[in-house]
């Protein structure tokens, strides 16, 4: 078997700073329904150890492994006293699996739609005629994907968000800022709403928010899939448009495009530079940058709360908890800021939730391929959201908003936190 | 046998989805948290006593060695299958069998991971109390076989006092009951001897554990020092005073960085040395005792003393201390982790001994013990892929064994003898001690099955 | 049996003439149901213990070890004795390490004698350990039986506080395990094997043991009560409370009255600690006696405290009982079993007090009176004992009785599925059957 580089030297250095301990086991939320080694973040680092020294072949077994155990939830790394960071290591496996068995026909076409904006567009406009012309609840109530119960996914939005916004939203007051709205692919099909939201929110802080028309897929899913070459497009797309000095921030609705912007394209650019692919300083700086000026909208608004017009309760109030989604409380260690929002409006009483930050158990792509564990998953964060007796479930994540939705109580609504936030605005 | 036809005779006993047998398989049930590795044969994941009775009355048959495994965090090569075999990973019987809150008993299976037992009981008022530092991932039969402690053995005793009875099979795969939930039962302790037996004497495939109310109060201490003998002095002294409190753990300097880069919970980095003292107990007195021991501290020269506030403060204390061996892996990449246990009274004096063997092999130690009952764990720090440091460091290890032995003590506290401590058995057994123990591993286990080549040295060195 | 005059002049050699009785009359004294040895012999060091038992295991003899032979009715009748090996002038304090808080001694002092000792060094300290018999019961016959008292409420038993222990192997192997550390898991755990072995698998020299500082203050509470079911239910809350008393034990009306206490049923309660702790436990356990329907409480203090459980402990002593039981149930069906063993003992005639360790689940029976008339009445009662407490997934032994019964009832109980594996111990162990054989569980 040639050795194949798997990862840059920085990243490849993590193996040898696991200890086994073992810690990482304990807050794994694959292993907890597995119960096998493999799907242990420890067993897959050993196993990184081994593909990158030559004592084990790249097997199916080994491709299956790194795909079916894990959710790339960012759990073990947060918890890992030495500080190995599984993810990295995890995510080069998947990309060196993906270029020797291929990926998924469909999942390959999904990828490409993804990062071209000008394709997405179309393909979610045919979806969603399709959708009307041959869905309808009986057929939908008999398919699934994955784990997912296809009638209980949202409907594309009538046009994507970002046909329905100008480029850029002035405030009507005096402006005290201005953002970078990073929208993602979630709320431009899906959950327009979200967007909505997040824009009269900050016009009503007195912010400026400017709305690149030509953004597109932050890359993520398609890097995590293993296709770092397609990502890699998207990333160069991302920086080109969103790497600012002239803002102040730049925000985000979901928490795994905040998590890539904040984490992971600067780690990925310097990787791959050091497996010999062609980026360059300005590049790496321009990841830098937009790292240091990302920020999650929740983090936004709870550091400038004051600019909030003052908020009326009417009289009513509503039992709210709060799910912390994997990319935003371990990787990006954000989970007082949301909160903060939250207790922040009048008419919500707000419970935690026991085990908030345990993984909702999408993963993306992850409860469509491996539904089965997907699923014992989803149930144990669903009985403990049923639990608390809440009416409305929020949390900072599209992924997370899709997976939950779809096996909660159809009663208890699951909105992001700043559409509360909305609707007290209104009042 | 050959190692298809076994594989297909193992499938046939506990079903194709609890047998591991690819290459992948073997590689990653070959290690534990130890240094060692060896791949097993075979590895099979049974959900029930009948499934490790056939297996085990299987592999007795054909003279195959087998290896009972939880989650592998054993520290001293006791989960790896040093002699090939068969790993009897338990992980799949994971359930509370029996909550019997009336009788303060509770039945588990031998894979319930020990704090979520713990949470479970938590909720209705009751602690099982052994709290080793892994207890969020180690499961019950492991504790049992390695008689884990944990900071709370000081006043409470290890897990064998609190492991009353378990479902045992024997070498030949015959179950029988030892002890249980009433006491005294008559006859010998195999109790006694089976916890801490390294997975050498037969496979638990339940427990019966003892459990208690939660105490009324809580007091945690966190004092701070410049320097280690300090420290080390206010434990005797307090002990001296005839307080008992429920934990005395102490750190060093270099855990002291090492836990605050990776957990930030406000240990200060420039203290030589912190000290945990926790009181439990009725309320009545409980002030007057931490006067006086915060007294003693003082007299003793401590530079500061918090005092944990609330549930949240005494939660984060702890972390710092529960996380401190895995947060070492960001000084090196590597540990190997003493457990040399001396009397109390003689730990300042080892420790600057550990000090000095550090600078004699030229390597960082950085050092975690539960002062109160004189178990050190010195942290050799280094970096496995460089071999002329492994070697140092074993020869370390040696030495620090040999010091505590000298000092009165012996050279495993908790993490059990495994592969890595057979060499000092020698230190503390004759010949004729190892000769006594031998004949209670051929009671249980004639053929030399279950778990070969650990604990017990293979020739008979004198002491 | 090979000439035991020969023998007895080798043992003579081993430990000196005067240190080996053959008179007759001096040897029933040492007779163990009704078997006297042939010799006794009295080694005054361990290396002649272990040359003695080199000796007896070449010389396939049998022996039988003693201290101060408060145990001796216990067990299974002898197969053969051919020597008891007293370990009485084997009795030093060999180490007392007062700052680490542990003690080495050696088998043949009794346990008094540590605790005069230990009280009356540097801050007091004491061994917590109230077996029967402490002033007579030496620490090598109390280990080798795994004897406790009340107070393992608290404390728990020798399991739980010895740390160290050097032996004699039957073959006359001087072996040593444990040490002086709390813990220690290097090699097998054989200090907690070799406690409660009743002497079957090595003669005890010595053992370690950790100590506790004298507490501060200590006091009694006695509850009376008419109704056993109310006295139950209070132990029972007591038992589930974040109270700590150090003893709780459940008597009937026969042992409180034995007690000097009037009460058809007697709850006590020792407490000892921090003066605070003492105060606050004494009135609020007071106080639940009352809510729970106790008839009376009282307070003892000081001397009457001390004496209080020293009667208790050493009940055997003062009662005329010829067969002690003693079952073990799970904690939470003392108060039922207790209740049934009195009913059936009244039921069959027999007079029999009872005393229970509330809190663990042990209940020793003190039957009064077994002439030769009563014997068959015992025998039966003895059956329906058992079979109650293995309805609570106990068992019964009889901890001392008349050789006559032990031919009528197995002294050990109902067998359990682990026997398997001390038949083998022993088999390994003492393959030449030199101590004690026949007389523990399954004849072993």
């Amino acid at each position: 078997m040639e050795k194949q580089e798997l990862f840059g030297e920085n990243t490849r250095e993590n193996i040898y700073h696991c200890i086994k301990c073992g810690l990482c086991i304990a807050h794994c939320p694959v292993y907890k329904e597995l119960l096998v080694e493999e799907a242990t973040p420890r067993g897959k680092v050993q196993l990184s150890r081994y593909l990158s020294e030559g004592g084990l072949d790249l097997s199916e077994d080994v491709k299956d492994a790194f795909f079916s155990t894990c959710l790339l939830c960012g759990s073990c790394v947060a918890n890992c006293p030495s500080g190995v960071h599984g993810d990295h290591l995890f995510s080069g496996v998947r990309w060196r699996a993906v270029q020797r068995y291929g990926i998924d026909w469909k999942k390959k076409m999904m990828f490409q739609l993804l990062a071209s904006k000008w394709k997405m567009s179309t393909s979610a406009w045919f979806g969603k005629w399709a959708r009307k012309m041959f869905g309808g609840p009986w057929i939908e109530s008999k398919l699934n994907a994955g784990a997912l119960n296809v009638e209980r996914i949202p409907a594309f939005n009538e046009k994507p968000f970002s046909e329905t916004v100008p480029e850029v939203v002035k405030p009507e007051g005096e402006t005290r800022g201005r953002v970078l709205y990073f929208h993602g692919c979630a709320t431009n099909y899906l959950y327009g709403d979200i967007g909505q939201a997040v824009v009269d929110v900050l016009k009503k802080m007195g912010v400026e928010v400017i709305i690149p028309k030509d953004q597109s897929c932050c890359g993520l899913p398609i890097f995590m899939s293993g296709d770092r070459e397609t990502s890699l497009q998207c990333i160069r797309d991302t920086l080109k448009i969103f790497a600012r000095e002239d803002v102040d921030a730049v925000v985000v609705d979901c928490a795994t495009c905040g998590a890539a912007l904040k984490n992971e394209y600067a780690h990925l650019l310097k990787d791959l530079r050091e497996l010999g692919e062609q980026v360059t300083d300005g590049e790496i700086k321009a990841a830098e940058l937009l790292s240091a000026k990302m920020q999650d909208v929740t983090v936004f608004i709870d550091a400038h709360k004051e600019w909030l017009p003052k908020l009326d309760g009417n009289g009513k109030k509503i039992r709210v908890t709060y799910h912390d989604p994997c990319h935003l409380v371990k990787g990006q260690k954000i989970s007082a800021e949301p909160r903060n929002v939250l207790k922040a409006i009048p008419g919500v009483e707000y419970v935690e939730l026991p085990g908030a930050s345990d993984c909702c158990g999408g993963g993306g792509s992850f409860q469509v391929e491996h539904a089965e564990t997907s699923q014992k998953i989803t149930k144990r964060k669903v009985d403990s959201i049923r639990e608390t007796g809440a009416q409305v479930l929020t949390t900072c994540c599209p992924g997370c908003n899709l997976t939950i939705s779809n096996h909660l109580d159809p009663a208890i609504r699951v909105l992001h936190p700043v559409q509360l936030l909305q609707e007290a605005l209104k009042r | 046998m050959e190692k298809d036809s076994m594989i297909g005779e193992l499938v046939r006993l506990v079903g194709r989805e609890n047998v591991l047998s690819s290459d992948m398989h073997f590689k990653l049930y070959e290690y534990d948290a130890s240094l060692i590795r060896s791949k097993p044969d075979c590895i099979v994941l049974p959900t029930s006593t009948e499934q490790v009775s056939k297996v085990v009355k299987f592999a007795h048959d054909h003279k195959i060695p087998v290896i009972a495994r939880g989650a592998g965090t054993n520290l001293s090569g006791g989960s790896v299958t040093v002699r090939g075999g068969i790993a009897i990973v338990l992980t799949k019987m994971n359930r509370i069998l029996d909550m019997d809150i009336e009788n303060l008993r509770v039945v588990v299976e031998p894979g319930v991971v020990t704090l979520d037992l713990k949470n479970v009981l938590a909720r209705h008022g009751y602690l099982y109390q052994p709290d080793p530092a892994s207890e969020k991932v180690t499961t019950i039969g492991g504790n049992f076989a390695e008689n884990s402690g944990g900071p709370h053995c000081l006043k409470y005793g290890v897990t064998s006092n609190h492991v009353l009875g378990v479902e045992l099979v024997l070498y030949d795969g015959q179950v029988v009951q030892v002890g249980g939930k009433a006491l005294d039962n008559p006859g010998y302790d195999l109790m006694g001897v089976l916890g801490g037996s390294e997975g050498t004497l037969g496979i638990v495939t339940q427990a019966v554990l003892r459990i208690m109310p939660k105490a009324e109060a809580v007091k945690t201490m966190l004092c701070i020092y410049n320097s280690i003998e300090d420290g080390g002095n206010t434990v005797t002294a307090i002990i001296g005073e005839g307080i008992i409190p429920a934990t005395l753990e102490m750190m060093d300097n270099l855990t002291i960085k090492a836990v605050e880069e990776a957990y930030h919970v406000g240990f200060p980095t420039d203290a030589a040395a912190i000290l945990i003292i926790e009181l439990d107990g009725l309320k009545d007195g409980m002030e007057r005792l931490t006067e006086r021991i915060l007294d003693i501290c003082r007299q003793n020269n401590v530079r500061e003393i918090r005092v944990a506030k609330d549930q949240a403060e005494r939660d984060k204390i702890w972390a710092g201390r529960k996380g401190a061996f895995g947060a070492v892996g960001r000084l090196r990449p590597n540990y190997l982790v003493n457990d040399g246990t001396v009397p109390r009274t003689r730990l300042p004096e080892t420790l600057a001994k550990v000090v000095e063997i550090g600078k004699k092999y030229n390597l960082p130690i950085a050092n975690v013990f539960h002062a109160g009952d004189g178990n050190l764990h010195p942290l050799i720090l280094f970096d496995e892929r460089d071999k002329d440091e492994l070697k140092r460091v074993h020869a370390a290890a040696m030495e620090i064994m040999k010091i505590c032995v000298d000092m009165g003590g012996t050279i495993s506290g908790e993490h059990g003898i495994g592969v890595e401590k057979i060499e000092g058995m020698s230190l503390i057994f004759s010949a004729r001690d190892i000769a006594a123990m031998k004949k209670v591993k051929a009671a249980f286990d004639p053929l030399n099955l279950f778990n070969p080549g650990k604990l017990l040295p293979e020739t008979e060195k004198a002491a | 049996m090979s000439n035991s005059n020969q023998w007895i002049s080798a043992l003579m050699r081993i430990i000196g003439e005067p240190n080996v009785i053959q008179d007759p009359d001096q040897l029933r004294a040492y007779a163990v149901d009704g078997l006297a040895p042939k010799a006794v012999v009295i080694p005054g060091s361990v290396e002649e213990v272990s040359r003695l038992l080199a000796y007896a295991h070449l010389g396939k003899l049998a022996v039988v070890p003693r201290g101060n032979g408060t145990k001796m009715a216990a067990g299974g009748i002898p197969g053969k004795i051919d020597l008891v090996l007293s370990m009485l002038r084997i009795h030093r304090i060999t180490e007392h390490d007062i700052p680490n808080l542990s003690l080495s001694v050696e088998a043949g002092i009794t346990l008094a004698e540590v605790q005069k000792k230990l009280a009356a060094t540097g801050k007091g300290s004491f061994l917590p350990l109230d077996p029967p018999y402490s002033e007579q019961a030496t620490i090598g016959g109390i280990m080798a039986t795994n004897s406790s008292g009340p107070r393992r409420y608290l404390y728990n038993s020798a399991r739980d506080l010895l740390l160290g222990l050097k032996a004699v192997n039957p073959n006359g192997d001087l072996v040593a395990f444990g040490g002086k550390t709390v813990k220690n898991v290097s090699g097998y755990d054989m200090t907690k094997l070799m406690i409660g072995s009743w002497g079957a698998l090595g003669v005890i020299t010595e053992i370690t043991t950790k100590l506790l500082p004298l507490p501060e203050a200590s006091a009694t509470l006695l509850a009376s009560f008419e109704d056993l079911a109310k006295a139950g239910s209070m132990t029972r809350k007591i038992l589930h409370s974040v109270l700590l008393p150090s003893a709780m034990e459940l008597m009937d009306g026969k042992a409180a009255g034995q007690l000097g206490e009037k009460a058809r049923y007697l709850v006590a309660f020792s407490l000892e600690g921090v003066g605070e702790a003492v105060e606050r436990q004494v009135a609020e356990i007071g106080e639940l006696a009352k809510r729970e329907g106790a008839v009376d409480t009282k307070v003892l203090k000081g001397e009457d405290d001390r004496n209080f459980w020293i009667r208790v402990r050493d009940f055997a002593l003062a009662s005329t009982a010829s067969v002690i039981l003693r079952s073990n149930v799970v904690i939470s069906k003392l108060t039922e079993t207790l209740g049934n063993y009195e009913k059936m003992a009244q039921a069959a005639g027999v007079d029999c007090a009872l005393i229970g360790h509330a809190g663990n689940g042990i209940l020793t029976s003190y039957i009064l009176d077994c002439g030769a008339a009563k014997m068959g009445p015992v025998v039966d009662l003895i059956g329906k004992f058992t079979d109650e407490a293995a309805k609570h997934e106990g068992n019964l032994i009889v901890e001392s009785s008349p050789r006559d019964l032990k031919e009528r009832v197995s002294v050990w109980g109902r067998p359990r599925s682990d026997e398997v594996v001390m038949r083998r111990l022993k088999e390994t162990v003492d393959p030449g059957g030199v101590l004690n054989p026949g007389r523990f569980v399954g004849g072993i």
